[in-house]
């Protein structure tokens, strides 16, 4: 039995199709430590800021976004917040959950780590600077751990959707067949 | 074709009255200062805004207290306008910039200065520590925001009570209660000692301005928002004793002022600040001369010979009226000259 032309496009296509849908749940494996590793980087930044120079959280905030990668979702999340923050009478936890639902949906990050976030929300720019730090690195040890769980996981995830997205193609072209 | 234009001339006229309110906006400001403006809820800065020109510059302070009237003092009491808690966490988040960390230290004094040396008071839960140490202040149920302003030349009255034939300064305590307009009149006199004019015998002074609260230089960012005069220092934020010792070994004044003393350590200061030959002029609260005597900082400052001259400043013909005027061993002196 000759494979027609028509028939190997084809298997090449659905082939081609289920190896880059392993391939874009794999890339979330493996985007997600590193959104959580810039995450934790960008609050150590804000937590020097509050400790040490007692930045108001507006100029904070606007320093963070300005350590983060241009244009990437984490820095446009601070950028916002800092922006949100200098409309008068605005309060620091509805600035802070605005800017959190604008752009963490642009992120890896997943339901579980922005609550994390959320909750540092209600202590932001409400507290005074030992309980502010506390919270801060209640958030960061958290996001730490998130981390490291983050890593596990794509390393046993990330080399399996990428296998089982080519595996799947294959399959399904051998079952048409 | 008729319509277009039509809707373009009340476009334009809409532009006009908007125009009109901007002007109004800033005509206000000049006399109500933005820093003030900014802080206040929409609702409640537009009956600020709307006040007459005239009652503008009565106003002293706007209270806010939570479920009861808005209270402009020295205007009226707006009795439509309720506070509610909403107005309240405005305020605070304008005032501490949503940063409470920001101005703990200074809310922990319970107030905060603002540019323009403009203070909002706060009262309300307070957070103590162990040992009883204010820690912070939350659930705010009280604001005040008082006006700070400069009245040009209120000091040169002053120079009847507080010189010795005509060209020796004389160590001065303006006291008065709260309100009275103490601090107003050290601002001026700052200024005209600086710049040399109180008295045609006095050449410009070094005055050094210990201003821990920021109300008398109102500081912002290192720049005096007041006229303190040519040469005059600032150190702003200080507390009062380590300032004074700091000012006399850095800035060589010949006159040095504070706000508000009351502690042994300020008198103790005061004291060494007057050996070292720098003549010291400060403000505190009391009414009278036997509030005077009833303190023993006080008492242990005029037995040291440290001050020569106590003016009682009150309100009779507007504040900062000189009501009486004592000497070091509080015996009533008239204007030594006219």
């Amino acid at each position: 039995m000759a494979l027609t032309w028509l028939q190997i496009a084809g298997a090449g296509a659905v082939i081609a199709a289920s190896t880059v849908w392993g391939r874009m749940i794999a890339s979330e494996y493996s985007q997600r430590p590193r959104d959580l590793r810039e995450l934790t980087s960008l609050l150590r930044t804000l937590r020097t800021d509050i400790a040490y120079h007692r930045l108001p959280l507006a100029d904070a905030f606007s320093r963070v976004s300005s350590q983060g990668k241009e244009g990437r979702a984490l820095a446009r999340l601070f950028e916002a917040a800092a922006a949100l923050l200098r409309q008068p009478g605005m309060t620091a936890q509805t600035a802070w959950a605005v800017a959190l639902g604008e752009h963490v949906p642009h992120t890896a990050l997943r339901a579980q780590d922005r609550e994390i976030l959320t909750t540092l929300g209600h202590s932001l720019g409400t507290v005074g600077a030992t309980e502010q730090i506390a919270h801060l690195d209640a958030a960061l040890s958290l996001l730490t751990d998130r981390e490291r769980e983050a890593v596990d996981e794509r390393a046993r995830y990330e080399r399996v959707y990428q296998t089982l997205g080519v595996l799947a193609g294959l399959l399904i072209v051998i079952m048409l067949i | 074709m008729h319509t277009p234009s039509h809707i373009h001339l009340t476009d334009r006229t809409s532009i006009a009255t908007g125009e009109r309110t901007v002007n109004a906006a800033v005509t206000t400001t000049d006399i109500l200062p933005g820093a003030v403006i900014d802080l206040l809820p929409p609702d409640v800065a537009l009956i600020v805004r709307n006040l007459t020109a005239a009652q503008q510059s009565r106003l002293e302070e706007i209270r806010m207290r939570l479920h009861r009237p808005l209270e402009l003092v020295g205007v009226a009491i707006a009795r439509g306008m309720i506070i509610s808690p909403e107005h309240l966490r405005h305020v605070m988040a304008t005032v501490t910039g949503s940063s409470v960390y920001a101005v703990e230290q200074e809310l922990r004094r319970g107030y905060v200065t603002l540019a323009g040396g403009h203070r909002v008071g706060v009262a309300g839960r307070v957070v103590v520590d162990e040992q009883d140490h204010v820690r912070s202040i939350r659930d705010v149920g009280s604001v005040n925001i008082r006006l700070a302003r400069q009245i040009i030349g209120s000091a040169e009255r002053l120079s009847a009570y507080i010189l010795e034939e005509r060209h020796r300064l004389l160590p001065t305590l303006i006291a008065g209660p709260p309100l009275s307009g103490k601090t107003t009149l050290l601002r001026d006199l700052a200024r005209l000692l600086g710049n040399g004019e109180l008295s045609s015998h006095l050449g410009p002074l070094r005055v050094a301005i210990v201003d821990e609260r920021s109300e008398i230089a109102g500081c912002y960012k290192g720049a005096p928002q007041f006229d303190v005069g040519l040469l005059t220092d600032v150190l702003d934020g200080c507390p009062k004793q380590a300032g004074m010792y700091l000012m006399l070994r850095s800035m060589a004044p010949q006159v040095l002022m504070t706000d508000e003393i009351g502690s042994a350590a300020d008198v103790q200061a005061i004291a060494d600040v007057s050996l070292a030959g720098v003549c010291f002029i400060g403000t505190l609260h009391a009414r009278t001369v036997s509030d005077l005597q009833s303190r023993e900082a006080v008492r242990d400052l005029l037995r040291a010979g440290a001050i020569e001259r106590i003016l009682f400043v009150g309100r009779k013909h507007g504040p900062g009226t000189i009501e009486r005027v004592y000497d070091g061993q509080l015996r009533e002196v008239t204007a030594a000259w006219h």
